[in-house]
């Protein structure tokens, strides 16, 4: 077994990494030319090569289908792209966006979240109900100093209020838009474009048929806001 | 060129579906992440129009030189071939962003616990030899190594792009592209040895 001279020595990785370059075509011809020789003339860097034109065939055993893609995505992208012609304001494609059959969010809590959410609002209601509650001194009668509350009126009935847990979910849901809403008025008067888009991203993501989401969807100022601020540069 | 966001997506969703699919091993990953990818390049291309927020936004995510505003036609250059790296640029950064977030989610780095778990399986030649089994293996192994070593792997094995357009796509020189498809490949032979030596 000869070593070729201006060749790293089989076995290193400077040779594997111009091994790896032959098998791929990327080396020049002259650097080509003496791996071709030195295999040629040595088994154990013809091993070599033959181990790594194998790897490259076992590869292609993992297969992957491509999925159709999602109908919404193509609409979703239309929608984008639409807000692009002249004289079509900025919100219109916003409108598109929730309107365009996006697919549904996510939920955002799994149904035992939403359970127990629903048993906590109620023991929550509950305490503070009681916590609220003053007794009404007896009409035509002072109060007397000491007396407990149980001498004034008796405390108001418990009115235990139900929901299901969809309507639970869709409270939760409704208060995160508005944080989401807020947190991208904030940014909007904060100079902040990108985090706003961020946000706004997100919002029509995952609350685009909440109440915030399609009053900032009509609301004109906080676009118009952004697009100066696009025009200045700042996006 | 003219901006037409529906011809990318019919010829590229494929490609970049793979792409990620095989970068995260998660199907609602891949789709999350070639998602994004395209309603960025609508905004890009609507941003090149002059409009408000939806149109402009990410303007700052593309890499210098891939976009310029050149008035009424797309921001990029390159034609299609420009669009579809900047796709993949796209897609490459919001996959190895989402790596990274759960990598750091973890406590055993995920690299080295699934190259433990590939490296104490039995090798059983038999079941190697059936077709998904194989594929399995090889996604198993590709899995285990770092996000740079397996974006270079995937880009070079399976979309059969150069090293000049895998330096662009992962921001770094073709010489780091050589040797990290070298050191990949190392480690890819030793992990799939029981498959390189089975007899076809």
């Amino acid at each position: 077994m000869s070593e070729t001279p201006n060749l790293p020595e089989s076995g290193s990785d400077l040779w594997r990494e111009r091994l790896s370059a032959y098998v791929d075509d990327e080396i020049p011809p002259e650097e080509r030319e003496a791996v071709e020789k030195a295999v040629a003339s040595d088994s154990d860097r013809a091993a070599e090569l033959r181990s790594l034109q194998d790897l490259s065939r076992a590869l292609q055993a993992w297969k992957v289908e491509a999925l159709e893609p999602p109908g919404d995505l193509a609409r979703e992208i239309e929608a984008v792209r639409a807000g692009s012609g002249p004289g079509k304001a900025a919100e219109t494609s916003f409108a598109s966006l929730l309107e365009g059959g996006r697919r549904l969010p996510p939920p955002l809590l799994p149904r035992w979240a939403t359970q127990a959410a629903v048993f906590c609002l109620g023991v929550l209601t509950g305490v503070a109900g009681i916590a609220a509650w003053r007794p009404e001194p007896p009409s035509g009668s002072h109060r007397r100093i000491g007396a407990s509350p149980a001498e004034g009126t008796a405390p108001p009935p418990v009115v235990n209020v139900f929901i299901t847990s969809s309507q639970a979910e869709g409270l939760l849901r409704e208060v995160a838009a508005e944080e989401m809403g807020k947190d991208l008025m904030d940014s909007v008067r904060a100079g902040k474009g990108d985090r706003a888009i961020k946000i706004w991203q997100d919002l029509l993501r995952q609350y685009a048929d909440t109440r915030a989401a399609k009053a900032l969807a009509e609301d004109r100022a906080w676009g118009v806001l952004l697009s100066r601020h696009s025009n200045m540069g700042g996006i | 060129m003219k901006c037409d966001v529906s011809q990318s997506f019919s010829r590229h969703y494929d490609d970049l579906y793979r792409f990620a699919f095989r970068l995260l091993g998660s199907r609602d990953g891949a789709e999350d992440a070639v998602q994004e990818a395209f309603l960025r390049l609508a905004g890009q291309c609507a941003a090149a129009c002059e409009v408000g927020p939806v149109a402009a936004r990410d303007r700052r995510s593309a890499r210098p030189g891939h976009v310029e505003k050149d008035g009424v036609g797309a921001p990029f250059s390159g034609g299609e071939e420009g669009v579809r790296r900047w796709l993949f640029v796209v897609v490459r950064n919001l996959c190895v962003s989402r790596l990274r977030r759960e990598a750091a989610r973890r406590e055993v780095p995920l690299d080295d616990r699934r190259e433990r778990e590939i490296g104490s399986r039995d090798p059983d030649p038999v079941q190697i030899a059936v077709a998904g089994e194989r594929g399995r293996w090889v996604a198993e192994a590709v899995a285990s190594l770092s996000p740079e070593m397996r974006e270079a792997v995937i880009l070079r094995e399976y979309e059969g792009m150069s090293y000049v357009e895998i330096a662009d796509i992962a921001g770094c020189s073709v010489g780091t592209v050589r040797s990290r498809l070298a050191r990949a490949r190392d480690k890819l032979r030793e992990l799939l040895r029981p498959l390189l030596e089975e007899k076809p």
